[in-house]
């Protein structure tokens, strides 16, 4: 009667458990790779946004400097004249492509002869450009370089080198 | 001989009433942790169409976005792309030099707006 009355795991049991484990893990799985997948799809879209929020700024900038450009030398028939002028609207220029980018952008240009460089770094995006200053053909864009920001400030040690 | 064979069902009749315990159990069990995974299912396959769809939309605003800096004058329009509609929205703005033509760009799949994007253009007046 002992006997006969112990309680033990039965197959049906014993399999129902297996079954349950099984699709446990395999939903944890799904979920786990769906958010993966997710995530990976809203890092590719905010990348994109800062891309083309860079460019916009360039553009904008591109535009501010041909535009002052093209209005000093319609005051003065001297180039010199003209370049120093640019020279003098270059931070407000960069300022208004700052504005333009937003605060998480940072927008630096500076003017050397007749070659002007800038660069617009919004988040993980940096757009450099080069822009040539001629008198006869005005602005023309001769640089314009899109890359990756590597974030440089966390770094982890590898390898030490050998003891002795 | 009627007293032996009482006894001798009583522990059939117990091991019944186990099995059918176990069984019940088992069952709702088995139909509590099924409805559990669904929901896991559920939310996992919510988020991979999301995933899925952002994906799709950021591609096709960035093909919109590119067709406008190569032709921003006649880059405005409303394109159907599969279950997506890019619509690119077009203004352009009079510069000392050219004209700044700017893009709103905005991919929508039937349900709702899943991505969009500004973008600007240069044109000199020399390339003009």
């Amino acid at each position: 009667m002992a006997k006969n009355g112990s309680v033990r795991m039965g197959p049906i049991s014993l399999f129902t458990l297996i079954a349950v484990i099984v699709l446990a893990v395999m939903a944890v799985l799904t979920l786990v790779t769906a958010n993966a997948a997710h995530a990976v799809s809203t890092r590719q879209a905010h990348a994109v946004t800062c891309a083309y929020t860079a460019e916009t700024a360039a553009q904008t900038f591109v535009a501010a400097v041909d535009g002052e450009f093209v209005t000093a030398q319609a005051q003065s028939d001297d180039p010199a004249a003209a370049l120093q002028a640019l020279e003098a609207a270059l931070p407000d220029l960069a300022a208004q492509a700052q504005a333009i980018a937003g605060t998480d952008a940072q927008v630096t240009a500076q003017i050397d002869g007749t070659q002007i460089t800038a660069s617009f770094v919004v988040l993980e995006r940096r757009l450099d450009i080069t822009l040539e200053v001629a008198q006869e053909v005005g602005v023309q864009i001769t640089s314009w370089k899109l890359t990756t920001v590597q974030d440089q400030t966390t770094s982890e040690t590898l390898w030490q080198g050998a003891a002795n | 001989m009627s007293a032996e064979t009482s006894s001798s069902r009583k522990p059939v009749t117990w091991v019944n009433s186990a099995f059918i315990v176990e069984a019940i159990i088992l069952l709702v069990f088995l139909v509590g942790s099924i409805a559990v995974f669904m929901q896991v299912y559920s939310a996992a396959a919510q988020s991979g169409t999301r995933g899925a769809d952002l994906a799709a939309a950021t591609n096709l605003a960035q093909s919109a976005a590119e067709k406008f800096a190569a032709d921003p004058a006649n880059a405005a329009g409303t394109v159907q792309d599969d279950s997506y509609t890019v619509d690119t929205q077009v203004s352009d703005e009079d510069t000392a030099a050219g004209t700044l033509y700017h893009a709103h760009i905005v991919v929508s799949s039937p349900d709702e707006e899943v991505f969009a994007l500004d973008m600007a253009r240069y044109v000199s007046g020399g390339e003009a």
